[in-house]
């Protein structure tokens, strides 16, 4: 494919897909796993209550079938989780941000400093008991537009977030 | 316009007491005049306080409030920043400063021309609608919106030359009027039917509870030719209304271009005045359909800054009624616009087949052979829904083309329609490739553009090509002393 302005060779742009991404911390994949079970667990023992107060359910392969789909869908849910997390990369280049995402649907994203609005660093319960965070770098391109970077150590979260902020004022 | 005019707190001219009377009263009598009119038709029966005293009440208590609104409001602009003050019980102080305003309205209801004011509103990106309204006299508003714009945006200092661009006549009213959605029209007035209908239950449900019932019911019984001239009355009565709308709406249109950015002004009963900046525009669009296209007539939009929201509340839409005013409007942002463009894709043709799959043919079979086997034989018309998907992306597919050249995107899209979007490279935010699996299989990707004034999305293009445009979007953006905003 081919450029109609001879001015620049397209060949000679640095490539976003051949930055080296670094992966997110094992740690989130842990996060992931207690909201998982939580999720889970719940919603198990809401079938349990209902299928022990309803007579109709009081049936042997009813019970089977339930638990089989259950197990399914645990197990589907899980490995989808995982290999969201293995495909979860970032990269930080000296004028942009890449965050690649997904495995259903895979995505690479990038954001410019000189278009970042602000970015903030939080953690929920699960992630300060585990020593990480998330870096939310937000752009004037709306929800849509926001990257989110979690399963990041809180030292290197904040020195990110300054270093967002350095370039965001030099650009 | 002196500084020092404006630079103390002061309050609104004193009729906006008048003003914030009409529109509390009218606000309130939007809310609650099914009540009102439960109260006029019930009042015969034995009530412990009598209707005069509420219709004393209810006044006096607004006019108490307008006062203590009116009061208790006060603004000032200073070289900085535009503030002000309201509220008693729990203060208020809103602080905008002027480098943060984006665009400065001046809008006059018939509330408003009663009492000789004009509201001037700011919004500012990120709010959710404009942040500040400020009752002014006519020529005082149009001052501060021209100090305001001043300090808002540094401009060259030449001298200021309105350029009209387009102005609408009788003729161009009723040419828009005809060619309006009248679908959209006969919906609003179904709605508002309907929820007259529900207001007006509550007062006569004793003897006619099942008005709505009966009348569906008879005509349902009567014959089709009944239905037709029904359905016909119907779609006359939208014509009718929307060309009404459209000449209220867009009586004493005109649209010029000034050394800051884009002026357009409208409107006989509500009138509003609004200008954008160049800079606050993230890109632009026209859409046509057939039949606005035999009336050479387009509809011309200007992306701007601001959350959904504020688009939809301020969205500055611009009937343009010739193909040259088009070109002018285009030309007037982007004047490197070319004719033909050497770069061009084309949506890969497994877009149409896979959409073809999941939004037409699973769907009605999913739909259609339960229906059939346990509800009933007319189910199988269901089967038709292929067909209109079909055609729907067939028409999106053929008619999708994403041509480029090293300062803008253009983008040709629609479906029953044409719509046609420009961009500059530097307006974009960010940049995303999303690929489901199996685009990863076929080398395929979205290219998702976000921007400030809303996202665009390229699909079903070469990975390759994908790459190459991110990449390049990404050199124009970091490259580019310009801006957004």
């Amino acid at each position: 494919m081919q450029f109609s302005n001879p001015d620049i060779d397209i060949s000679t742009l640095p490539k976003a897909e051949e930055s080296k991404l670094l992966p997110v911390d094992e740690r989130h994949y842990t996060v992931v796993i207690y909201y998982q079970a939580m999720y889970w667990i719940i919603f198990f023992l809401a079938t349990l209550i209902v299928m022990i107060l309803n007579k109709e359910f009081h049936s042997w392969m009813i019970v089977g079938i339930t638990l089989l789909g259950f197990v399914v869908l645990c197990f589907l849910s899980f490995r989808l989780s995982f290999l969201n997390f293995k495909n979860k990369a970032y990269a930080f280049r000296e004028h942009d941000i890449l965050f690649q995402t997904g495995w259903l649907k895979k995505t690479l994203h990038i954001c410019p400093y000189n278009r970042i609005q602000h970015c903030s660093v939080d953690a929920g319960v699960f992630e300060r008991n585990l020593g990480i965070s998330k870096l939310n770098i937000y752009s004037a391109g709306g929800n849509n537009s926001d990257i989110v970077i979690p399963g990041l150590t809180t030292e290197d979260a904040n020195s990110m977030r300054e270093l967002i902020i350095r370039k965001n004022q030099q650009e | 316009m002196s500084v020092s005019d404006w630079g103390e707190f002061k309050r609104q001219p004193f009729l906006a007491v008048g003003q914030i009377f009409f529109k509390t009263f009218i606000q309130l009598l939007k809310t609650i005049w099914p009540l009102v009119l439960i109260t006029v038709v019930r009042a015969d029966s034995e009530q412990s306080i009598p209707i005069d005293f509420w219709f004393i009440l209810i006044p006096i208590f607004i006019f108490i409030k307008a006062l203590i609104d009116y009061f208790f409001f006060k603004f000032r602009i200073t070289d900085e920043e535009v503030q002000v003050k309201s509220g008693i019980f729990s203060r208020k102080q809103i602080t905008l400063p002027l480098h943060t305003i984006q665009t400065v309205h001046i809008n006059q209801s018939w509330i408003q021309k009663i009492f000789n004011l004009s509201e001037l509103a700011f919004d500012t990106p990120g709010s959710g609608k404009a942040e500040v309204t400020i009752q002014l006299d006519k020529p005082q508003a149009a001052q501060v919106m021209t100090f305001v714009i001043q300090k808002s945006i540094v401009i060259e200092s030449v001298e200021n030359k309105d350029k009209m661009i387009s102005e609408l006549k009788f003729k161009d009213l009723i040419k828009l009027g005809i060619t309006s959605n009248h679908f959209e029209t006969m919906l609003i007035l179904i709605g508002l039917f309907l929820s007259f209908l529900n207001n007006i239950k509550d007062i006569i449900q004793d003897d006619n509870e099942n008005l709505l019932e009966d009348s569906t019911n008879k005509i349902l019984e009567s014959g089709i030719l009944f239905i037709a001239t029904g359905i016909l009355a119907i779609f006359i009565l939208s014509v009718f209304v929307s060309l009404i709308r459209t000449t209220l709406s867009y009586i004493n249109f005109q649209l010029s271009k000034t050394l800051k950015g884009f002026k357009i002004s409208k409107g006989l009963i509500n009138s509003s005045e609004k200008l954008i900046p160049f800079k606050k525009v993230q890109f632009l669009s026209w859409k046509t359909n057939w039949l606005r296209k035999t009336f050479d007539m387009y509809l011309f939009e200007f992306h701007t800054i601001g959350g959904k929201e504020v688009q939809n509340n301020l969205r500055i839409k611009v009937p343009v009624t010739s193909e040259f005013i088009l070109q002018k409007l285009i030309k007037s942002y982007f004047p490197d616009i070319p004719e033909q463009f050497d770069s061009n894709l084309k949506v890969h043709s497994s877009y149409l087949y896979r959409n073809i799959l999941f939004f037409g043919i699973i769907p009605s079979l999913a739909l259609s052979i339960p229906l059939f086997l346990f509800a009933h034989e007319k189910a199988i018309l269901l089967l038709f829904i292929p067909f209109y998907v079909i055609l729907y992306f067939w028409l999106y597919s053929r008619k999708y083309l994403f041509s480029w050249t090293s300062n803008l995107i253009h983008i040709n899209t629609g479906v029953f329609g044409n719509r046609t979007m420009v961009l500059k490279w530097e307006k974009i935010q960010s940049v995303k490739i999303s690929q489901s699996l199996y685009q990863q299989h076929k080398f395929l990707a979205d290219l998702i553009i976000n921007t400030a004034g809303g996202t665009i999305k390229v699909p079903y293009i070469p990975l390759e090509a994908a790459r190459e445009l991110q990449n390049f979007a990404m050199y124009k953006v970091e490259s580019s002393g310009e801006g957004w905003q």
